[in-house]
């Protein structure tokens, strides 16, 4: 059982550039293995089939950048998201090299 | 007719473990070159004038006034440049809208991250300046399973 306050890794992030903060695969914490499970008691089997994998990737994301303020690229996958590029500079050169349509699996989080 | 449904995103906020609930949209803005590049905003009736970081603006080559306003921006304290915003809407038709938008900050320095959160420049999306040319509505199916919190409705007029 989750109890709050809870203490996401991006409290201890703050005040780092954006190439300081974490690139690359994301271990996936357990309290948020955990969120994800008290979805399953809240929606239908299918429903929350669908959007696990989903919740997984964006709330490990949130975990480690929520309130920072950066924009966020990652490709998520069934083990975590892979962060790509962190803030304005990263993603803009992410962004001129791959067009949107040449990076579908690309996902998007905004910091704020 | 051009449709778009976008999923209400949900998370957690750790301190108290309420549920966050928002509507992004990723719009397709045309730069000063006249490509398009992709940027997400959150959609967000209470901004009053759309808002992108004036940094960004000045990445995406578009025109930055060297002056800023008379004012600061109230919710941020930055300072504020007025210009405008061309894009279309991803998943929807090639359709180019364009609103009225605030740069903010300094466009030639990235926002430190020092700064407090509060004081970061966001881009969020003000989407009555649209409604002569999309509607928006909200709605949610209890029976859907790709959007449990609902979902925003964007639809060409």
């Amino acid at each position: 059982m989750l109890t709050f306050p809870m203490h996401n890794a991006a409290l201890d992030l703050k005040g780092k550039s954006p190439e300081e903060l974490p690139h690359g695969l994301l271990t996936v914490p357990p309290e948020i293995r955990e969120l994800v499970e008290e979805e399953r008691a809240k929606m239908r089997p299918e429903a929350f089939d669908y959007n696990k994998e989903d919740f997984l990737n964006r709330w490990t994301v949130d975990w480690y950048f929520d309130g920072l303020g950066y924009e966020v690229m990652y490709r998520p996958s069934p083990d975590g998201p892979e962060v790509l590029a962190v803030g304005s500079d990263e993603t803009f050169a992410l962004k001129k090299a791959a067009p949107l349509e040449k990076r579908p699996d690309v996902k998007t989080y905004l910091g704020y | 007719m051009s449709r778009l449904a976008i999923p209400v995103a949900g998370k957690t906020l750790y301190a108290t473990g309420d549920i966050k609930l928002r509507a992004e949209v990723t719009l397709s803005v045309r730069d000063g070159g006249g490509q398009f590049v992709d940027h997400k905003f959150v959609v967000d009736t209470g901004t009053e004038v759309t808002t992108i970081p004036a940094y960004d603006a000045k990445q995406l080559g578009l025109y930055v006034p060297p002056r800023p306003a008379n004012i600061r921006h109230e919710q941020t304290g930055l300072e504020v440049r007025s210009g405008m915003l061309a894009f279309r809407v991803v998943g929807m038709d090639q359709t180019l809208y364009a609103v009225p938008c605030f740069f903010l900050g300094d466009p030639d320095a990235a926002p430190t991250p020092n700064a407090p959160p509060g004081s970061l420049p966001r881009k969020l999306l003000q989407p009555f300046a649209l409604l002569d040319v999309l509607k928006f509505s909200t709605d949610k199916d209890p029976a859907s399973i790709a959007a449990p919190h609902g979902e925003l409705v964007i639809e060409k007029r």
